[in-house]
């Protein structure tokens, strides 16, 4: 289990036993967990300092940095096999002063069963500086690098979820089901292991408000959005699909519902220009209609449905509609003027411009037929008033 | 087909004209038929105007709801469905019951708008700000009344029509669906807001009719108030017997 | 005669009062319903127009605008008690927060961590003789109860170390290096004081504090600062903490690897 270190000279071994007492001595009521015995994932000994909740730090960018380690929630994480120096590589002195910031495509010394090969998150990678908001392209590289998400701007090192099955709590379907997985492999806790792996992907891990929450911590940002030239994803919530969301309806459309339709993976949205992304014109009608997945959503989605706009009309139709001139058009906003021009067909502007008509009709015949009512029933009032007094006296 | 008001109402009344001028009489406004056609509709509108504007709640206070979300708003649409097929049924068949029946009709003619409604608008301001001692006289329908009827006709016709749409989404262009939407959302907050300043006012407010005109529920009102608010009616029915027979209603002796 | 008139004056009141029942959620509602067609973004979580957003105060506006306790892009997951505000807590964490050393690169993590299972008072308000009312003990900033005992797991601390001096009712308070009046009466006036009157100020105001914090080694060595056993350590934890090791490797805490050989889980 433990890995000999042949660096090493006896002369630590005084500290070795030292650092071992201090862990013992500080461990206070352990967990039921390592009570158990079965697995114990810190074979490296940093839970010493990292399993202390006030472990952490600001760093000179200001940057909260909690360096506590749950132990159990790690053992139960999908990275919960991993030593820790699996992802810190070359982590050998305290204090840390050569950490290195970790790299998903590390190999991670685990053999990929597929191929045989040692494990790392490469593929993924690759995909995903490839996709939208990626940075692979040397020829045409992105603005503002620095707002491009990393691995774990989304990703957390999520608790592998059991499966929520139709037949009962999850709990007694797994019991059902790893029950014929023991009789061959013997070790429980390899078994149960593997079922969680696979279990862990067979449901969507955030609620479609989480999505809606992680999406928009950059894409309603408007600040942001325009020095890409993008419109601000506020306008997501004028329509019926957040309704649903706002309800917290099951299987409401959340922003992965489109844009990562069954088929397409999260790490590979492209822009709708683009003939592999959902929510290009051809693919409008399966993505609208989710043909293949477990949710079927419009499912006599026409090509004329599909193929309009979904999200309501930002700052981009304004922008064309307005023309640059009569907004300042700032250095940020340059590119959302030349994207919204790109963007916007004749049609939409048309039908922009068609929505927003009738909004200001509404806006204008609103108050003229609601004030001349209540003025009239003003008057009728004081009229009726006078008349009683009239008659009283 | 031909049905008189006076065979539709509730009342325990007997109907005829004044035979000796001792009894008290009193008028029918609305007879049962057009009581029901009110009751659905009013109680479809209340239930449309609760369930539409549900969607339009702040996150903040749908996010307290908790998981009971779900369920509220799986009834909410049904509900909506339900009272808008309430509503566009009670509206076809009264569009049925202005061509077939007699008393149909004769809502739809006095409800006409003619020339004097105008006048009688103008009029009626004058009156409200001191120009005129006294208020123009109305028929069987004021122009208020015309109004809100024409208004509502408008309106529930648009409501009607976007809302269907907005049902049959998948075999519409988005613009269409779009459009639709913003007149449905537009045109609700205009006739909420219609109800409650023009048909509120008169109906709760109104300090002699405070605290509800219960014409809704009776379908008739007395002699003095006929007198007082359709004074060109009530010379028409007094000089007319067949209308009489119509229009009068009097306690069980 | 008298009876009647109060009875119809009480149906008057209760005429208007059924009247303002059916006006004022109509107005609210009306009020509401042209609010969703003129202002249709204010209140709805939406964010601001294209221009707006770019607020005055920059990064000061966003820290104050950014409530997330655990930063985004943290990696591994967090108890939800991490950054929890406690009840009962010394006044130091309201100005200082959760992460107060910051300054010495080596040590800062670790003395961090020392915040998360004790008070900033037992380190920097030392018990002196003049003072022979104070004593330590585990102390739950959640409920106020003390123990002598070592309570809770890994992860979820009701109790720490802490200051306390005997109060009223014989119920142990916490000593807190600066009296609450004092430091409120501070925060007000903070931004009248000119710097040298805020110099002053912060002089006085850290004055309940010793020159000199209590360093690791009078803690972690034989008979030392703190008296693990009176605080409810098992004798052998007690040898562990206070072993010449410890306080040696916090002297020369230099470079220094991580042994890999030993189990310290000690099970």
């Amino acid at each position: 289990m433990r890995m000999r270190d042949t660096r090493r000279s006896g002369s630590y071994a005084a500290f070795k036993i030292m650092l071992a007492l201090l862990a013992a001595a500080l461990a206070f009521p352990l967990t039921a967990f390592s009570a158990g015995g079965e697995i114990r994932t810190d074979t490296e000994n940093c839970l010493i300092c990292h399993r202390y909740p006030g472990m952490g730090r600001f760093d000179e960018a200001g940057v909260k940095r909690i360096y506590y380690i749950n132990e159990m929630k790690f053992a139960n994480s999908v990275h919960g096999k991993l030593k820790c120096t699996n992802c810190h590589v070359g982590l050998d002195k305290i204090p840390h002063t050569d950490i290195r910031k970790v790299d998903c495509t590390t190999q991670c010394h685990l053999k990929e069963p597929s191929t045989e090969r040692e494990f790392s998150h490469t593929n993924m990678v690759e995909k995903y500086n490839h996709s939208v908001h990626g940075n692979s392209d040397p020829n045409n590289p992105k603005p503002f690098p620095e707002d491009l998400p990393t691995c774990t701007y989304c990703h957390d090192n999520s608790i592998r979820s059991p499966l929520e099955g139709v037949w009962g709590t999850s709990q007694a379907l797994a019991n059902e089901t790893l029950s014929r997985c023991v009789g061959c492999h013997t070790k429980d806790h390899w078994a149960q292991n593997y079922y969680l792996h696979v279990t862990h992907r067979m449901r969507h891990l955030r609620s479609q408000a989480e999505i809606i929450k992680l999406c928009t911590s950059c894409h309603e940002d408007s600040e942001k959005m325009s020095r890409h030239g993008l419109d601000s994803i506020a306008t997501f919530k004028d329509t019926f699909h957040w309704n649903l969301v706002k309800f917290k309806v099951k299987d409401a459309p959340d922003c992965i519902s489109c844009h990562v339709p069954i088929g397409f993976t999260t790490h590979d949205i492209r822009p709708k220009y683009d003939q592999a992304s959902s929510v290009n014109k051809r693919n409008r009608v399966n993505t609208c209609s989710n043909q293949g997945g477990i949710q079927s959503c419009h499912p006599g989605a026409t090509d004329d449905f599909a193929g309009g706009r979904v999200h309501a009309y930002g700052t981009k139709a304004q922008l064309v509609v307005d023309g640059a001139q009569s907004i300042a058009v700032e250095a940020d906003e340059s590119l959302l003027s030349e994207r919204a021009r790109r963007d916007m067909s004749e049609r939409e502007i048309m039908n922009f411009k068609i929505l927003s008509y009738i909004r200001l009709f509404y806006k204008i015949l609103i108050p003229m037929v609601i004030g001349f009512m209540v003025c009239h029933q003003t008057l009728d009032l004081l009229a009726t008033l006078r008349k009683n007094r009239h008659n009283s006296h | 087909m031909q049905t008189s008001n006076t065979e539709n109402t509730t009342m325990a009344l007997s109907a005829g004209p004044p035979d000796d001028g001792q009894e008290p009489l009193y008028f029918i406004r609305l007879n049962r038929s057009e009581k029901i056609q009110h009751l659905l509709l009013m109680i479809s509108f209340v239930v449309l105007v609760i369930t539409g504007f549900m969607l339009k709640l702040p996150e903040t206070i749908v996010q307290k709801i908790g998981p009971v979300g779900e369920t509220l708003f799986f009834y909410r649409s049904l509900l909506h469905r339900i009272a808008g097929t309430v509503m566009i049924a009670v509206s076809a068949y009264h569009l049925f019951y202005l061509a077939l029946y007699e008393a149909g009709r004769r809502w739809l003619v006095d409800m006409l708008p003619q020339f004097k409604d105008l006048k009688d608008l103008i009029q009626n301001l004058m009156y409200y700000v001191k120009l005129r001692d006294r208020h123009p006289e109305f028929d069987r329908f004021s122009y208020m009344h015309k109004m809100e009827y024409w208004a509502l006709v408008a309106g529930t016709t648009l409501m009607s029509l976007s809302g269907l749409l907005l049902w049959t989404e998948w075999r519409w262009s988005k613009f269409v669906l779009d459009v639709a939407a913003v007149v449905h959302g537009m045109e609700a907050v205009l006739a909420c807001l219609a109800i409650m300043v023009w048909h509120m006012y008169e109906i709760h407010l109104k300090p002699h009719k405070s605290p509800m005109d219960k014409v809704w529920l009776t379908g008739c009102i007395d002699e003095a108030e006929m007198k007082e608010e359709h004074p060109l009616h009530y010379q028409k029915i007094m000089a007319d017997s067949a209308l009489q027979h119509i229009y009068i209603v009097r306690p069980p002796r | 005669m008298k009876t009647t008139h109060l009875d119809q004056k009480l149906a008057k009141v209760r005429l208007r009062l059924a009247k303002i029942l059916l006006i004022v959620p109509m107005v609210v509602f009306g009020l509401w319903l042209l609010k969703l067609v003129y202002l249709p973004n204010v209140g709805s979580g939406k964010a601001g127009t294209l221009r707006s957003s770019t607020a005055d105060g920059g990064i000061f506006v966003k820290i104050l605008s950014d409530q997330q306790l655990v930063p985004r892009g943290h990696f591994h997951m967090v108890d939800e008690h991490v950054s929890a505000q406690e009840t009962y807590q010394v006044l130091c964490l309201n100005c200082h927060g959760t992460y107060p050393h910051r300054k010495e690169k080596k040590t800062r993590a670790v003395l961090n961590f020392h915040g998360g299972i004790m008070d900033c008072t037992v380190c920097h308000v030392r018990k002196d003789p003049a003072h022979q009312e104070r004593y330590l003990v585990w102390l739950n900033h959640q409920t106020g109860q003390t123990s002598t005992h070592v309570e809770g797991g890994f992860g979820k601390y009701p109790a720490k170390i802490a200051l306390v001096k005997m109060g009223a009712e014989s119920k142990p308070v916490l000593v807190q290096p600066v009296s609450e009046g004092e430091a409120k009466a501070f925060l007000k006036l903070k931004e009248q004081f000119t710097p040298d009157q805020m110099a002053r100020a912060k002089i006085k105001l850290h004055e309940g504090l010793s020159q000199k914090p209590v360093f690791c080694t009078e803690c972690h060595k034989k008979d030392g600062y703190l008296n693990f056993s009176d605080l409810g350590f098992a004798p052998n934890r007690v040898d562990n903490l206070t072993s010449n090791e410890i306080a040696r490797m916090i002297e020369n805490y230099e470079t220094f690897y991580i042994p890999k050989e030993i189990d310290f889980t000690g099970q």
